[in-house]
């Protein structure tokens, strides 16, 4: 009932590499047109911000940034390194956002339990065989192998 | 993106409360559809081999980011396919993608610093609708209230458990349904 002979498993890795394929593909073409998308982020990179402070703030993380940008009236503080984000366009931002560095803990914090709790319910559910490449339900492993 | 934790809830959440129509959605679907849930995360891949750095050793353009549309998910979601069981791989690559929308519909929420959502379409189309400016990556009421709908899910598939229906029909494998809940830890 299961597929594990030789040509099963030919099939399975070609499907893979053409898959693959495709996957690699479009990360080249959209490395190619990655550019027309409307996207804003970059880091504080010209000293502290205070709030009301008028600072100038580098947007993009090449050198010399692609972006620059005078923020004012800020109503949090972020430090150099710190994580900025704006919304609207650059010539006219209608509002700023700054998470500061406990926020940054708290998301990557949540984001790494939850990685966790997905790793530990993947490891009791299913197991990859390599020989047939293919994962197997851990449930049935039993009926299968039976 | 949300934190990962709401993702992962939201795919819980959902593969679970149907899991409460659908007899034959199982634990190991549940678990499915959570891994689905981040799927376009997988263009996190750039926090540890930049973009930058890939494209500097291949000599060609290249930006993880394409990993974050809808259209690269199917892919994905489809390359896992291939690896599972013949029998219920319909199901297990449909409560892939559900998690994987699941991912972008949350992401399409966010506050966008440029005001528009990122091409969730490309390559099929590169429009970008305005942003909705809900909430940020580091909000914390994604995941209270993710969590909140995780354990209602929960609630109501044990309770349908609990009742002679649908939930306790089981077509993969005759495997038995638990008593309970499908998972301990919701």
């Amino acid at each position: 009932m299961e597929e594990t002979g030789h040509a099963d498993v030919v099939l399975r890795a070609a499907t893979l590499i053409v898959l693959g394929g495709v996957t690699f593909g479009l990360l080249v073409w959209y490395g190619r047109v990655a550019g027309r998308f409307a996207a804003v982020a970059g880091l504080v990179t010209s000293g502290a911000i205070g709030t009301s402070d008028v600072t100038s703030v580098a947007f993009g993380t090449a050198s010399p940034p692609a972006v620059a940008a005078t923020v004012r009236d800020l109503a949090a503080a972020a430090a150099d390194g710190a994580s900025i984000s704006t919304v609207g366009a650059a010539s006219d931002w209608r509002a700023l956002a700054i998470r500061a560095d406990w926020e940054e803990r708290y998301m990557y914090g949540v984001s790494a339990l939850a990685a966790t709790w997905l790793w530990l319910r993947l490891l009791r559910d299913w197991r990859f065989e390599v020989r047939s490449l293919r994962l197997v339900p851990r449930s049935t492993e039993d009926d299968r192998d039976a | 993106m949300p934190d990962w934790l709401t993702h992962v809830l939201v795919g819980y959440a959902l593969a679970t409360a149907l899991a409460a129509v659908r007899g034959e959605i199982e634990r190991r679907h549940v678990t499915l559809a959570m891994t689905g849930a981040l799927l376009p995360d997988a263009s996190k891949l750039s926090l540890v081999v930049p973009s930058d750095a890939v494209s500097a050793a291949l000599g060609v353009p290249f930006e993880w980011f394409a990993l974050h549309t809808l259209p690269v998910t199917v892919v994905l979601a489809a390359a896992i396919g291939v690896l599972l069981p013949a029998e219920g791989r319909r199901l297990g690559v449909g409560l892939l993608l559900l998690g994987g929308l699941s991912h972008h519909a949350l992401d399409l929420l966010l506050l966008q610093p440029s005001g528009y959502t990122y091409p969730v379409l490309w390559p099929l189309s590169t429009f970008q609708a305005p942003s909705a400016d809900l909430y940020q990556s580091s909000d914390r009421a994604p995941a209270l209230v993710a969590g909140c709908l995780a354990l209602v899910a929960a609630f109501v598939r044990s309770h349908a458990l609990d009742r002679p229906g649908p939930a306790r029909e089981t077509r993969d494998g005759g495997e038995s349904v638990p008593s309970t809940t499908d998972d301990g830890t919701a």
